[in-house]
């Protein structure tokens, strides 16, 4: 099961306008790894996923998806692979209810009736959110929504889920439970986002991008230690790895 | 301004849903031909933006009041002349639905009077004339707000004719005309203002939204004027020659053309329900079955031929209505009780 | 500004009547539609004078109220909202014909004061069916029989997004509003130097979701064409349905039942 990887090999991509976004980025991410993309606002993390669905295609560089490069030709084998939940929720539930939204990626792949009402049952249920699948979208919570469009993906089966900040705008709860639904996720993971206390319990490898460039790549633990790197990215080490503020005892892991 | 389904008779909503019907299906063929998908979802979008922007007030200077847009000038400035009017379509059909805002049978009146003016008259034949190669803020401002203005005065022109060609008003044409129009003068320069505001903050933001939704077109100008035409001409000539025909006892009002008083029911049956009429020839009740029954009914002859008549069988028939209705309540009660 | 948030209530309160399970939910959207549309079709059909003779198309209405278990009061409520354009256009019938007619002996009315009352019933029946259709049958319910009505696909679709987006996108119009309202109290409306701002504003918005709503599809599969998948068969029942309003409203339109009504009443009591 070594085709749930991921190779990006000097990737540069700049806007119609010029400005350069991804700088000859190279990352190898290996089955079944969680990995934790993060940087300040603009970095470049959002671009380097755009160029990994096929919504943009790199000046330079190539991206291999499995054993698959990312071209033109090879989309729709590429998407039918990635699972890419967007950072707003509402972006990504278009359809008029649960069940339907959740259903709209199997039928693309023209699953029959009996296999897609399967994989929505499983989705949902894997995320919890079973007993939402009558409800229209605007009838959720912040929370719901997220776990719904999550079943969104999981439902085309595919065998990399790609997030865009997952647990902005979630309540503490809503969040704790999206964090526990990750954990038990084993497809390969790569989530961008600022939530660097999620990061630590979710990932254990960390890339940090500035300015289209990784500049950090390790193990999350040893990357959110690393004040002076963190600084530098526009970051700050997370609340579960700082000293305690009111006896000054070492918290970390 | 929405048409109601109560203004109008099935001929005229029959023969307005079939030119919203071709003008949608000539749309649809259009934009297969030339766009990708990529813009299905777009529409959808602006259609809700359209949708919401019309519950914002805007407060017009001078005057106290406030108005709100329209939408199918904006729609077609923003999405071209064909996803503009399915997209306005869809936002009508909407609000024919979930708002009561003109109805269901009235539905082809009001895609025609908001939709098929705007993107099918203004549009080519003024924003598209005024823009010619080059765009500029100034020319941006004048072509909406002259084509919002002039696609309004269209619109409200076809309420005009429909519900004249219906016969549900007494009011003269003439009258009509000098009531309604003045008045969408005035709408049609706030929505053309609101238009233009939106448009030029747009242009200098992102201009390429405005461009590319010309450039993409490739108009076939002659062609759309054909159709058009046709298209117009057909609908008046239907309304009038039909309503005329049916006409069989025309009686003293100014427009003997669109004379339909008293009349409507026979050329509604007759073309969108076939059955019904047919039905209704055979068993020989034709135009004056009013007439006739009302001679049966004693004591209740009308003037003018025409008559009134059963109120009080009328008001039995409504208390059945609701006995019936509170029958099939309490039945339902019952039912969930045991 | 209470005219969204009313809208948005008023598409939310809809959207939950037709999620029951009544009765009149279950009959099959395509009967419920047609039947909807021939009912207009005939009670529009009526002669402008045909006052009584309208009363009986009363019976669709109130029995549809009572199967879909709706409340008069809603319905009524929104009725109101689409009358006035009605009256305002017949308010003139009145004062133009004026030709007396006979209501029974002794009283007499003018003719257009009884095509205005006919207008006005009219109205209320044809905009009472309407609510009552898209109270007890969903917007996606509607987005599929008009599939088996062979609309155009790429039309439904526009339909079901739009709605979709309606509710997004009316939310974030309510929260310009009290942005605005919050710095500018005591304003009415949008003041006229930012109209073209704060409108494009909410639309570069709304073009840059449709681009990330369209690029959300295509991740999952979608290639220009929607799958909409028939769940329902049309059985016996709706067949049923459709048939006793069609031969009601057939007989309500041919014959003037209460005339008939007083034919025989007055035949009893002779």
């Amino acid at each position: 099961m070594s085709h749930h990887k991921v190779n990006i090999h000097d990737l540069h991509y700049a806007y119609p306008d010029g400005k350069k976004a991804v700088n000859g980025i190279t990352i190898d991410i290996h089955h079944g790894e969680s990995v934790a993309l993060v940087g300040s606002n603009g970095a470049g993390k959002s671009t380097l996923f755009m160029l990994l669905v096929g919504i943009f295609f790199p000046q330079s560089g190539e991206i291999h998806i499995g054993d698959t490069p990312v071209t033109k030709h090879t989309l729709p084998i590429i998407r039918q692979k990635l699972g890419f939940t967007f950072q707003n929720a509402d972006d990504q539930l278009f359809m008029n209810s649960v069940y339907e939204d959740v259903a709209f990626g199997p039928r693309n792949y023209k699953l029959d009736e009996a296999e897609v009402e399967k994989r929505v049952t499983q989705s949902l249920e894997r995320v919890g959110a079973l007993h939402l699948k009558d409800r229209p979208p605007y009838k959720l919570s912040g929370g719901e929504k997220r776990s719904v469009s999550i079943a969104a993906v999981l439902s085309i089966d595919p065998d990399i889920l790609l997030m865009d900040e997952p647990t902005a705008a979630l309540d503490p709860k809503s969040r704790r439970r999206l964090i526990g639904i990750l954990k038990e996720f084993e497809h390969t993971k790569i989530i961008a986002t600022h939530d660097l206390d999620m990061a630590v319990e979710v990932c254990e490898r960390t890339i940090v991008i500035s300015e289209g460039r990784v500049i950090a790549d390790g193990r999350t633990k040893d990357i959110m230690s690393d004040d002076e790197l963190l600084e530098r990215s526009g970051l700050e080490r997370p609340l579960s790895m700082q000293k305690c503020p009111v006896c000054g005892s070492d918290k970390m892991i | 301004m929405h048409m109601a389904d109560a203004l109008i008779t099935p001929i005229v909503g029959g023969t307005l849903w079939a030119a919203a019907t071709g003008t949608a299906s000539y749309s649809i063929n259009k934009l297969q031909n030339e766009l990708d998908e990529k813009k299905i979802p777009l529409m959808g979008v602006i259609g809700a933006f359209v949708f919401a922007s019309q519950m914002i007030n805007f407060t017009i200077p001078a005057t106290g009041s406030s108005g709100h847009i329209g939408g199918g000038m904006l729609l077609a400035i923003l999405l071209g002349p064909y996803a503009g009017f399915l997209t306005m379509a869809a936002v009508l059909a909407i609000q024919a639905l979930f708002f009561a805002d003109g109805g269901l049978l009235a539905l082809g009146c009001n895609i025609i009077n908001m939709g098929f003016f705007t993107c099918f008259i203004a549009y080519p034949l003024i924003y598209k004339k005024i823009m010619g190669k080059g765009y500029t803020k100034k020319k941006l401002a004048i072509a909406s707000v002259l084509s919002a203005v002039i696609g309004l005065q269209f619109g409200a022109f076809g309420v005009v004719l429909e519900t004249i060609l219906s016969g549900k008003t007494e009011l003269p044409f003439l009258t009509f005309v000098s009531l309604m129009q003045p008045i969408h003068l005035a709408i049609g320069l706030v929505e053309g203002l609101i238009t233009a505001a939106v448009v030029t903050f747009i242009w200098e933001a992102r201009p390429e939204i405005i461009t590319n939704s010309l450039e993409g077109k490739k108009f076939t100008g002659l062609n759309l004027k054909k159709v058009m035409t046709v298209m117009v001409i057909g609908a008046i000539l239907l309304g009038g020659v039909v309503s005329w025909f049916a006409s069989s006892n025309p009686d003293g009002l100014e427009w003997a053309i669109f004379n339909t008083t008293g009349q409507e029911e026979i050329t509604g049956t007759s073309i969108v329900h076939e059955v019904m009429s047919s039905i209704q020839e055979k068993t020989a009740i034709l135009p004056d079955y009013s007439f006739k029954k009302s001679e049966t009914a004693v004591d209740s002859i009308a003037a003018g031929g025409t008559s009134f008549s059963g109120i009080f069988g009328g008001a039995l028939t409504l208390a059945l209505a609701v006995i019936m209705g509170s029958a099939i309540n309490m039945f339902k009660r019952k039912k969930r009780t045991t | 500004m209470s005219n969204i948030t009313g809208a948005i209530y008023n598409i939310r309160y809809l959207d939950e009547l037709s999620q029951r399970d009544t009765s009149l939910n279950r009959v099959d959207p395509s009967v419920k539609l047609i039947v909807t549309f021939i009912f207009i079709i005939t009670t529009v059909s009526f002669g402008k004078y045909e006052l009584g003779g309208l009363l009986p198309m009363f019976i669709y209405p109130i029995a549809c109220m009572s199967l879909g278990e709706l409340s008069y009061k809603e319905i009524l409520k929104r009725m109101l909202l689409a009358l006035p354009f009605i009256i305002g256009i017949g308010i003139f019938n009145p004062f133009l014909d004026t030709i007396p007619v006979v209501l029974m002996e002794g009283v007499s009315l003018s003719g257009g004061w009884i095509s205005f009352f006919s207008l006005l019933l009219k109205g209320i029946l044809t905009v009472s069916s309407a609510i009552i259709l898209i109270a007890t049958t969903g917007i996606e319910d509607i987005a599929h029989s008009l599939r088996k009505l062979k609309v155009p696909k790429i039309f439904v679709i526009l339909l079901l997004l739009t709605y979709r987006y309606i509710s997004v996108l009316m939310e974030e119009a309510a929260s310009i509003w009290t942005a605005y309202s919050l710095r500018a109290p005591g304003e009415k409306g949008i003041r006229m130097e930012i109209w073209g701002s704060l409108l494009g504003q909410l639309l570069l918005r709304t073009y840059d979701r449709g681009q990330r709503v369209y690029e959300a599809m295509v991740l999952r599969g979608f290639h220009g064409d929607f799958e909409m998948v028939h769940r329902r068969k049309i059985n016996t029942k709706d067949i049923t349905f459709l048939m006793v309003w069609l031969v009601f409203f057939l007989l309500f339109r041919i014959y003037d039942v209460p005339v008939l009504i007083e034919i025989f009443l007055q035949g009893v009591f002779q």
